[in-house]
């Protein structure tokens, strides 16, 4: 049960991370502050989570990285979303709409 | 695709564990930079913000470390962590590793040598094109049970004039013995042995000559040119591997051949010959048309769909015919004998071959089985290092992985070392090997027997890394743990597993001892047969008269007469005689039909034939044979004086009921033909053994000078050493004539030693074999009754503390010892009594199910379990209760 429960976290948290990517490139901690905003400040996700993920979702080839020069003068990691990336956070989208549709439906039901 | 992105990506995090290491650090402390700033322009000090950034990250090592997981190695960097302590924990138990890696190490390289030998002589096709259609063909007969009955070239002809089986027949001689030539004018004469063959042989087999032609049917003419094929040694000893040697004239025998061709490297065959020569155009040509003369064979190729039995009822309807058509000549009652020609080549070496290869195979069981019974032994003992790992969170699968991975590396080291060891034993095989086995000299460890042995490696990593990593991972956590506490009870499952392996242990070595046991009685009975000479301090040789000076009978008898003369006259020797076929030469001789006078016609067509000899009259002293009545022959035995002869012990006991009974009374040899004497029997000789070791025949004896046969081998009785007889010898013969060539010199021993070497071969193999399983099934007894000592240390302190005695201590281990011991003894007699029956054919004086070596096996490993599990007795014996019982 944790398992699935992990996975179910994990594969909407890639999810996230894939389309705060998708309106360009930002490093690490940029991905996390996007996210909050998009949120409005609902999601906060831990740095723990965070970079595990980028690993994970790079290895996987839906974004790739490379050294660059971040707002404030530092050296940062910038990760951009590719081609299989786009796809993928379309049909993770698709899925994720139909099953919050879903959900919604059920908690509709009285 | 995503794969191998993957595997790239953790090899990269393996192998660069640095690189990615220090971009993995900036990045997070570019984060934590961050995090500051952000929250300095919330308002806090830079000090606190920085806090606050590090608090809110986490604790780094931890967010690291779920970095790590994803950014590393990942599984490969597990297999490797897995391979460090694996080689860690074999180095920290040196005593296990070795006796693990050895024991592999035996049983692998024992295996790779041997299969590398078989590979080599057996496995690898002969040089012929489709060998599986090739045939050998002889008779038998059915009347004297004579196994071997040659053919005559008319005969030949018949069957591939009539027969529809075979795209094409051949003859060639059942031997290479007897057609030997003496080539003059390279170099110090030599004498070679030729095979004459029909010009379809060639075509039969199949080969091509490397230079220029192979003999064809236009060589097949009576007295046709003198032509001869080369072999590739005698092309490149005697020729200088010169290609121009093709057309020239060559002297074989005092008379020209015309090389016509050089066969390649590998065409051997028939072994030992250096010449092929047309049979037609050598053979005297009455000789050739005589239907009683026979020494040939047939060589054939089957039509494709034709099987052995049918050619070989076609080959009978064709002899029964002949047999009707020529009853003078062609015995009724004979039988076609097809042979593959593998068969024919490779002979009883096949056999004693794979005897060998399955007791290697045999052996390789029993080492595996003892590796995985000390590896299940060890697991058991760690069961307690497992569960804690289990209980801190280490994945059953993960545990296991880790035995699994321990004991590859374990395989890995056996199996180097078993390959390394390979290669000694293959030299030290091919060392001392019979000569005879054919190829022997091409052995070399082949890529198969590699593979092979690599197999065999895999498999046992199979076996006993995988039992342990099942067994180790199945148990019970809680279970372990207590049970680490307590240990009332043996180990469960896995001790069950180790007994049964025990168990199979001693049964596979039981069929191992009692197979070798039998080839060495088989071999010490061979070696004890009276011989019926006494071998020590006679050289023997080949001697052939050949050449025009040699034309008659006269000049032949009268070289040998001044021989034996001259050389009987040097000091030191004893006597001196020329012989047709020497004792031991192998299968080849004379084969003599005779009648006894007043014998009825129809019962003297049965005498089984004897093994004729023609001699000089110290032929018996020379040989040390004792006269059982008469006399010997002497100078008065010559030609227009009274035909005598002389015959074995088993020959008068047999027609005349005694050796005195038989001396004054007469036999004939070939009683079809009219023109032959009635012999008179003036002694009768001990029997000997001149075909083979495993029996004798009877024998006649005939003086040269009253028979036409040529004397084929010299033999003299001295008190000198070898070289110095045979330089008197070679003195002797050059003074008589320079031209004539020596060849095949041994001693009496030398030959019976050469007889022997096969079965002592064999034996001295399977019996190295057969102990070393025996050695490993000891310490498998011993390792499985220790632990289980070690094990109910606890229980057997009670039993003491709660009155048992000594005595009854030991009673009790070694009662479990020994019904294990017991057994295995049982499943391994059960299966060497099915399996010995394959070995029939090398034993020789003992039966295959002999009562007393499965006794004398059944009472060693017997003694062999007690002394294996008198120790762990003696120390469970020894068992302090007060300490057992706070033992752990």
């Amino acid at each position: 049960m944790l398992k699935q429960d992990a996975n179910l976290l994990q594969g909407t948290l890639d999810m996230l991370i894939l389309k705060a990517l998708s309106l360009g490139p930002l490093h690490g901690f940029g991905v996390g502050q996007r996210i909050m905003q998009m949120s409005e400040d609902a999601l906060r996700v831990e740095e723990g989570s965070l970079y595990p993920a980028l690993y994970r979702i790079e290895q996987r080839g839906w974004i790739t990285s490379e050294w660059g020069v971040s707002d404030n003068n530092q050296r940062a990691k910038f990760y951009r979303l590719t081609r299989a990336g786009r796809r993928q956070l379309q049909i993770e989208g698709e899925s994720w709409e139909r099953l919050a549709a879903a959900v919604f439906k059920v908690m509709q039901t009285t | 695709m995503y794969g191998l992105r993957l595997l790239r990506a953790r090899l990269r995090g393996l192998l660069r564990k640095k690189t990615v290491e220090r971009e993995m650090e900036e990045e997070l402390r570019f984060h934590v930079r961050m995090r500051a700033e952000e929250n300095a322009r919330h308002g806090m000090t830079p000090e606190e913000a920085e806090r606050a950034a590090l608090r809110s990250f986490g604790r780094w090592a931890r967010v690291k470390e779920a970095c790590r997981d994803v950014k590393g190695g990942g599984a490969l960097e597990t297999l490797w962590q897995d391979l460090k302590f694996g080689a860690r924990t074999l180095r920290k138990h040196t005593g296990f590793t070795a006796v693990a890696v050895l024991t592999l190490a035996l049983g692998i390289g024992a295996n790779t040598a041997i299969f590398s030998v078989i590979q080599s002589v057996l496995l690898r096709p002969l040089p012929f094109p489709e060998q599986e259609r090739l045939v050998v063909a002889w008779k038998k007969d059915m009347t004297s049970g004579n196994p071997l009955v040659e053919l005559s070239f008319p005969e030949v002809r018949d069957w591939q004039a009539r027969s529809q089986s075979f795209t094409s027949l051949a003859a060639m001689p059942t031997t290479v013995y007897g057609y030997g030539y003496v080539l003059t004018g390279r170099g110090e004469p030599v004498q070679l042995e030729s095979a004459k063959v029909t010009g379809r042989f060639f075509s039969v087999l199949g080969a091509r000559a490397a230079l220029g032609r192979v003999l064809d049917e236009s060589d097949d003419r009576v007295n046709g040119a003198g032509v001869v094929v080369l072999s590739d040694r005698l092309w490149r000893e005697r020729f200088e591997a010169d290609p121009g040697v093709v057309g020239r004239t060559i002297t074989l025998n005092q008379t020209g051949f015309t090389v016509v061709g050089v066969m390649p490297a590998g065409f051997t065959f028939p072994q030992g010959v250096d010449l092929w020569v047309p049979l037609q155009a050598t053979m005297n040509p009455r000789g050739l048309e005589n239907r009683g003369a026979v020494y040939l064979q047939a060589v054939g190729r089957l039509k494709p769909g034709v099987t052995l039995a049918q050619a070989e009822a076609e080959l009978n309807t064709i002899i029964a015919g002949l047999a009707e058509q020529f009853p003078e000549t062609q015995a009724a009652g004979q039988r076609v004998v097809l042979t593959p020609l593998t068969d024919y080549v490779f002979g009883d070496a096949k056999l004693a071959l794979w005897a060998l290869f399955a007791a290697t195979a045999l052996l390789l069981l029993v080492a595996a089985a003892n590796v995985a019974n000390l590896s299940l032994a060890r697991a058991t003992s760690r069961r307690r290092e497992l569960a804690v790992r289990v209980a801190l969170g280490a994945s059953r699968g993960r545990v296991a992985l880790q035995l699994f991975v321990e004991s590859l590396l374990l395989a890995a080291c056996g199996g180097a070392a078993g390959v390394m060891l390979a290669y000694w034993l293959v030299d030290l095989l091919v060392a001392i090997a019979p000569g005879d086995i054919p190829r022997l000299e091409d052995v070399r460890l082949s890529g198969a027997a590699l593979l092979a042995s690599l197999v065999c490696t895999l498999a046992s990593v199979l076996i006993f890394g995988l039992l342990p990593a099942v067994s180790a991972s199945r148990f019970n956590l809680s279970e372990a743990l207590t049970e680490a506490g307590g240990k009332l009870t043996g180990a469960g499952a896995g001790s069950k597993l180790r007994r049964a392996l025990v168990v199979s242990e001693i049964a596979l070595t039981v069929i191992l001892l009692v197979g070798a046991m039998l080839v060495l009685r088989s071999f010490i009975n061979l070696s004890r047969v009276p011989l019926g000479f006494d071998p020590r301090g006679v050289l023997t040789m080949q001697l052939r008269l050949t050449g025009a000076k040699y034309g008659t009978v006269e000049a032949r008898r009268e070289f040998f007469r001044q021989l034996v003369e001259r050389v009987e006259a040097q000091p030191g020797v004893v006597a001196a005689s020329g012989v047709l076929t020497r004792p031991l030469e192998g299968v080849v001789g004379w084969d003599q039909d005779f009648a006894i006078e007043g014998q009825p016609q129809s019962e003297a067509r049965n005498n089984p034939n004897a093994n004729y000899e023609t001699i000089n009259p110290h032929y018996f002293r020379t040989f040390g044979i004792p006269l059982k009545a008469g006399r010997e022959f002497d100078m008065q035995d010559k030609q227009g004086g009274v035909p005598v002869v002389i015959v074995s012990e088993t020959l008068a006991a047999r027609f005349f009921g005694s050796a005195d009974r038989a001396v004054g009374k007469r036999l004939k040899f070939d009683p079809s033909n009219q023109d032959e004497p009635w012999r008179l029997i003036v002694g009768v000789a001990g029997d000997v053994r001149y075909r083979e070791l495993q029996g004798t025949r009877l024998d006649v004896y005939a003086p040269h000078a009253q028979s036409t046969p040529n004397l084929n081998h010299f033999a003299v009785r001295t008190t000198l050493d070898k070289a110095g007889a045979l330089a008197l010898v070679r003195r002797e013969v050059s003074a008589l004539d320079p031209q004539l060539a020596v060849s095949g010199v041994a001693t009496m021993d030398e030959i019976l030693a050469l007889r022997l070497s096969r079965p002592r071969f064999s034996a001295a193999l399977l019996n190295w074999l057969a102990v070393t399983a025996t050695l490993l099934a000891a310490v498998g007894i011993f390792g499985v009754m220790a632990f289980a000592v070690a094990q109910r240390t606890r229980e057997l302190g009670l039993r003491v503390a709660l009155g048992a005695q000594p005595a009854d201590v030991m009673k009790l281990v070694l009662g479990q010892g020994m019904k294990m011991a017991g057994l295995g003894l049982l499943i391994g007699v059960v299966g060497a009594v099915s399996l010995t029956r394959w070995l029939t054919s090398l034993l020789y004086g003992v039966s295959a199910t002999d009562p007393l070596t499965l006794a004398f096996v059944a009472l060693l490993l017997t003694l062999v379990a007690l002394l294996a599990c008198y120790l762990p007795a003696r120390r469970a014996a020894k068992v302090d209760p007060l300490i057992a019982l706070r033992y752990e």
